[in-house]
C-alpha cells in the first residue's frame, strides 16, 4: 500500500522529461490555436462588423442592426442563386459514388485483367493538382470548338455545346469533371471495402440460391455501408465547399463571362463569400457571415447525416 | 545495402549544403542604397522592358537607388497587394489599374502633389487629361477635382480602337485609304485622288482609316452597311472571309457618342451622403441634347458649344417640349438618341449576326486571330499578341462613332501608386519620375505594348511610339483616342460590385438572345441604385 502511495506521488511529480514531452506535444496545439480557433473566433467577430479594405482599424461592430450582415447575406439574390448552383453541383456526388461503387465491383472480379493497372489509372486525377485538372479539362476537353468531348460528340453527328460560355451548360461540364476527377479515391475506398467482405457469407448465399443481384442488394451494400457513409459525409462537406475548380475553370478570356461563369452560373457559395472578402471594398464583414452560415448548414446537415446513418449503416 | 545507404545520405548532405551556400550567394551590392521595392505585374513583353529599365536606372542612377523590381503573378496580385499594403511592409511603389485606385487610395496611397510640385520631370499638362482624371479625385466621393489628391502617375495608356482584317476588306472589295479632313472640308485626298470625308462611303467601298464611320437608329447607316458586307456567313481564312463584321465587348463608344452614361452623381444635403450620391441611368429613355453654340441657357445653367445638356436637365427638357422645338429649330441644340436607344443598337449588333454571341467564343482575341471577325474592337495592350500571332494584313482605325454625336470610347490605364507607409518617399517617388518619365515611357513605346503617357514623347515623330516600323502603321489612330477617351464604368467608384449585379445577365441572358433590355433593367435596377448608394454613405 505505502509503494503505491509512493509510486502514486513519484508520478504526480512533474519531471523534466515531462516538460519536454509536454511542450512538443503542445506545439500542434498552439498552433492550432493560433491558426485555426484564433481566426475562427475573428472571422465570427468580423462577421457582426462593418469592413473597409484589409484594415483592422478600420474595422467597427455594426451599427444598429448587428446581423445587418448576415440580413444582406440572406436578402441577396445572388447568395441564393449561389446555393442553387451549389446545389445543383452536389448532383456530381452521387453519380460519382454510384459510378465508383460499379467501377469498383468490377475491379473486384478476377476475371478482370490487369486491375492493377486499373486501379492506378483511375486514382490518377486525384493525385494531380486540381488546378492543372481544371486547365486540362478547360483547354482540351471542354473547349466548344476543337474540345475532345465535342469532337466525341461529332462522331455521333451531334453539335457539341459551348460547355463553359453558355449558362445552360456551364454546370453540366463541371459535373462531368467532377465525376471524372472524383472517382480515383472513391474506387480505392470503396475496393478496400470491398475486400473486406466476408467470402462465407456470399458462399452461403449462393447456396441459398441468390443470385448475384441479391448478393450484391443484400450483401455488398449492407456490408460497405460505413465506407459509403464516409464518402457520402465527406462527399457533402466537400461538395458544399466547391472553390477552386469554379475558381480555375473561368480562365475564358472574354470581356464577357465573368469569372463565375456565364451568368453566374459557376457562382458557388465559397465564390461568392471569396468575391464579397477580396473584390468588394467593404465585403469582408459579408463574407464573414456568409462563412459562418455556410459552417451552420454544414454542421446541420452532417449531424442529420449521422443521426439517419443508423437506419441505413451496418457497422458489424 | 549499408554502402548504398551510406553513399546516399552522403549525396543528400552535399546537396543540402550546396543549397544552403547557394541561398547564401551574394546578391547585388545594396551597401549604402537606398531600396525601393517595386511590385508589378503583366504582359511578359511589359515586364521584361520593365526590368531592363531598372536595370539601366540601378547601374547608372546617381542618387544611390537601387529598384526591387518584384513581378507578381497576375491572377492574385490585388488580393496580395492589400494584404501588403495592410501589413508593416508594404512594397514603396506598386501598379495599381484605374478599376483598383479608388479602393486603396484613401487607406494605402500616398499623396504625390507635394513630389509633383517639386519634380522637374513630372509636368502633368503634357500627360493626357484623360488619364489624370481618374488619378485625380476626392476619395469620399470619388470625384474628380482640381484640387484634389493625386494619387498615382500612370504608367500607360491604351486606348481602345478597331483592329480591322485588311485582308477580309480586300477581299470584299473594300478600298482602305488613310487621309485626314485637315481643313475640314468634307473631302479627303489619298494618292493624288479625292474622297468623301466618311469612314465608309457603300457606294464606292472606300474605308478610311482615319475617320470613324457612323452609325445611326436608321438600319441603314454606313457602319450598318459596312458590316453587313463583311458577315459573309462563314469563317474561310484562306479567302479571308469572316463570319461575323464587328465585335465590341463594350457598350461605352456607343453610349458616350450621343452623351449619356450609365450612372449618374446626385447632389445632395442629405447628411447620411458625402455630398451625394450615384444612380443607375443606362436605362434612360429620354432623348440626349448636344449644345451648338456657347452661351445657351436651360434650366438655370448656361452651357459652351459642344456640351451634352445635363442629365437632369433631361427631363427639364422633356416637360418643355415646346422650348426644346425652338431651341432645336433654332439650331442651338441637337436631339441625339437617349442612351438607352444606343446600348440597345450596341445590344442589336449580338442579334443581328453583325457579332458573335458571349456564347459562341471562349477565347476573345481568338475571334481576330483566326479571322473570325473583321472588325474587332480592343486595346492598344493587344498589338503585342497581333503582332506575334495574326497571318494576315491588319491595321487600326477609330471606333464607330453616332452620326450627329461624337467620338467617344474608353482606355484601359495603370498607375505606378506610393504606399503611405514606405520610409524612403523621396527615393520612390525618384523611381516614378523614371518610369513615367519619358525615358521609361519610350521603353514602353518600344514594346508595341501601350502608348506613351506623355503627350509631348507620344507625338514625337521620332519616338520609339510613332518612329516604329510594325504594325499597327495608323498609329495616329491611338494618340487621337488617347486624347478623348475616358476610363471605363469600373473606374467611377472604389469597386465594381454594382456592375457584377447586372453584367452577368447582360453578358449571358440579353447578348445571347434570352432575355430582354426591359427584362435587364426591371430586374436589377433597383438592386443597382441600392449598391451605388452605399459608395458615398458617410
Amino acid at each position: 500500500m505505502t509503494n503505491l502511495r509512493e509510486l502514486r506521488k513519484k508520478r504526480k511529480r512533474f519531471t523534466r522529461e515531462d516538460a519536454w514531452g509536454l511542450s512538443l506535444a503542445s506545439l500542434p496545439i498552439i498552433g492550432f490555436l493560433v491558426f485555426g480557433v484564433v481566426p475562427l473566433i475573428f472571422s465570427l467577430y468580423m462577421s457582426f462588423c462593418s469592413t473597409d479594405g484589409f484594415l483592422i482599424e478600420n474595422m467597427h461592430p455594426l451599427d444598429g442592426n448587428i446581423f445587418g450582415n448576415y440580413a444582406a447575406v440572406v436578402n441577396d439574390p445572388l447568395f441564393w442563386k449561389a446555393v442553387l448552383n451549389t446545389l445543383y453541383s452536389l448532383v456530381s456526388l452521387p453519380l460519382t459514388m454510384v459510378l465508383s461503387l460499379v467501377l469498383s465491383v468490377l475491379l473486384a472480379n478476377k476475371l478482370v485483367r490487369m486491375r492493377k493497372l486499373f486501379r492506378t489509372l483511375f486514382f490518377l486525377p486525384y493525385v494531380c493538382s486540381i488546378v492543372a485538372l481544371t486547365t486540362m479539362w478547360r483547354t482540351v476537353m471542354l473547349n466548344a470548338d476543337y474540345g475532345v468531348l465535342n469532337a466525341f460528340l461529332g462522331l455521333f453527328g451531334i453539335q457539341g455545346p459551348a460547355w463553359l460560355t453558355d449558362s445552360a451548360w456551364f454546370m453540366p461540364a463541371m459535373i462531368v469533371m467532377g465525376v471524372w476527377s472524383g472517382m480515383g479515391f472513391q474506387i480505392v475506398l470503396f475496393s478496400a471495402a470491398l475486400t473486406n467482405v466476408n467470402e462465407s457469407v456470399y458462399e452461403a448465399a449462393a447456396l441459398d440460391g441468390a443470385n448475384a443481384f441479391q448478393k450484391f442488394f443484400r450483401i455488398t451494400l449492407p456490408a460497405i455501408s460505413p465506407t459509403t457513409f464516409y464518402v457520402l459525409v465527406t462527399g457533402l462537406i466537400s461538395g458544399l465547399q466547391e472553390f477552386t475548380r469554379f475558381q480555375a475553370i473561368n480562365g475564358v478570356s472574354s470581356n464577357l463571362i465573368s469569372p463565375t461563369g456565364p451568368d453566374n452560373a459557376g457562382l458557388t457559395i465559397v465564390f461568392y463569400l471569396y468575391n464579397y472578402g477580396f473584390n468588394n471594398t467593404t465585403g469582408m464583414g459579408i463574407a464573414a457571415a456568409t462563412s459562418w452560415l455556410l459552417c451552420i448548414v454544414i454542421a446541420v446537415i452532417t449531424v442529420l447525416n449521422f443521426k439517419l446513418s443508423n437506419r441505413w449503416v451496418h457497422y458489424d | 545495402m549499408k554502402k548504398i545507404r551510406k553513399i546516399l545520405a552522403t549525396a543528400l548532405c552535399a546537396l543540402l549544403a550546396l543549397v544552403a551556400v547557394a541561398g547564401c550567394a551574394s546578391g547585388p551590392d545594396l551597401s549604402g542604397k537606398t531600396v525601393v521595392t517595386l511590385w508589378a505585374w503583366g504582359d511578359d513583353a511589359e515586364i521584361n522592358a520593365f526590368t531592363e529599365l531598372f536595370r539601366d536606372y540601378n547601374e547608372t542612377n546617381t542618387d544611390n537607388i537601387f529598384v526591387d523590381f518584384v513581378k507578381k503573378p497576375s491572377a492574385s496580385y490585388y488580393t496580395t497587394l492589400e494584404t501588403a499594403l495592410g501589413g508593416r511592409e508594404p512594397p514603396d511603389l506598386f501598379y495599381v489599374g484605374d478599376s483598383n485606385v479608388k479602393r486603396y487610395a484613401a487607406n494605402y496611397m500616398e499623396d504625390l502633389r507635394s513630389y509633383i510640385a517639386e519634380s522637374d520631370v513630372i509636368d502633368l499638362d503634357d500627360i493626357w487629361g484623360t488619364l489624370m482624371e481618374r488619378y485625380i479625385f476626392d476619395t469620399e466621393t470619388y470625384r474628380y477635382s482640381e484640387d484634389a489628391p493625386v494619387w498615382g502617375l500612370p504608367k500607360d495608356i491604351g486606348p481602345t480602337v478597331i483592329y480591322y482584317n485588311a485582308d477580309a476588306f480586300a477581299a470584299k472589295g473594300i478600298t482602305v485609304i488613310s487621309a485626314d479632313d485637315e481643313d475640314g472640308d468634307g473631302q479627303v485626298t489619298y494618292n493624288g485622288n479625292t474622297y468623301p470625308a466618311r469612314g465608309y462611303d457603300p457606294e464606292t467601298k472606300v474605308f478610311n482609316n482615319r475617320i470613324a464611320v457612323e452609325w445611326d437608329l436608321s438600319g441603314n447607316s454606313d457602319f450598318d452597311q459596312l458590316n453587313d458586307l463583311l458577315a459573309s456567313g462563314t469563317t474561310n481564312t484562306a479567302t479571308h472571309s469572316t463570319e461575323w463584321a464587328f465585335y465590341c465587348s463594350w457598350w461605352f463608344c456607343f453610349g458616350w457618342s450621343v452623351g449619356g452614361d450609365c450612372v449618374q452623381f446626385v447632389e445632395t444635403d442629405d447628411p447620411a451622403y458625402n455630398g451625394g450620391y450615384y444612380e443607375f441611368t443606362l436605362d434612360n429613355d429620354l432623348p440626349n441634347y448636344m449644345v451648338l453654340e456657347d452661351g445657351v441657357a436651360i434650366d438655370n445653367r448656361t452651357y459652351a458649344e459642344g456640351e451634352f445638356v445635363d442629365y437632369y436637365s433631361l427631363d427639364y427638357m422633356a416637360e418643355h417640349s415646346s422650348d426644346t422645338a425652338r431651341l432645336v429649330s433654332e439650331g442651338k441644340v441637337k436631339e441625339l438618341p437617349s442612351i438607352r436607344d444606343a446600348f440597345e443598337y450596341w445590344v442589336g449588333l449580338f442579334g443581328d449576326g453583325t457579332s458573335p454571341k458571349p456564347e459562341d467564343f471562349s477565347v476573345e482575341v481568338s475571334l481576330f486571330i483566326n479571322q473570325q471577325v473583321s472588325m474587332f474592337v480592343e486595346g492598344r495592350y493587344n498589338v503585342v499578341d497581333f503582332r506575334e500571332n495574326c497571318d494576315f494584313a491588319w491595321d487600326v482605325a477609330p471606333l464607330p462613332k453616332y452620326t450627329d454625336g461624337v467620338e467617344a470610347g474608353h482606355s484601359g490605364s495603370m498607375c505606378l501608386g506610393m504606399s503611405k507607409k514606405s520610409s524612403v518617399k523621396d527615393a520612390a517617388f525618384k523611381v516614378i519620375e523614371y518610369a513615367c518619365g519619358p525615358v521609361g515611357q519610350n521603353a514602353l513605346a518600344e514594346t508595341g505594348f501601350n502608348v506613351p503617357n506623355q503627350i509631348s514623347v507620344a507625338t514625337d515623330p521620332n519616338g520609339a511610339f510613332l518612329s516604329s516600323t510594325q504594325r499597327p502603321y495608323n498609329n495616329e489612330v491611338f494618340l487621337r483616342a488617347a486624347e478623348i477617351e475616358r476610363g471605363g464604368d469600373w473606374t467611377y467608384v472604389s469597386d465594381d460590385a454594382w456592375i457584377e449585379i447586372w453584367a452577368p445577365t447582360l453578358n449571358g441572358p440579353v447578348l445571347n438572345g434570352g432575355t430582354s433590355v426591359d427584362a435587364l433593367f426591371n430586374t436589377y435596377k433597383g438592386d443597382v441604385n441600392e449598391k451605388l448608394r452605399e459608395y458615398t454613405l458617410r
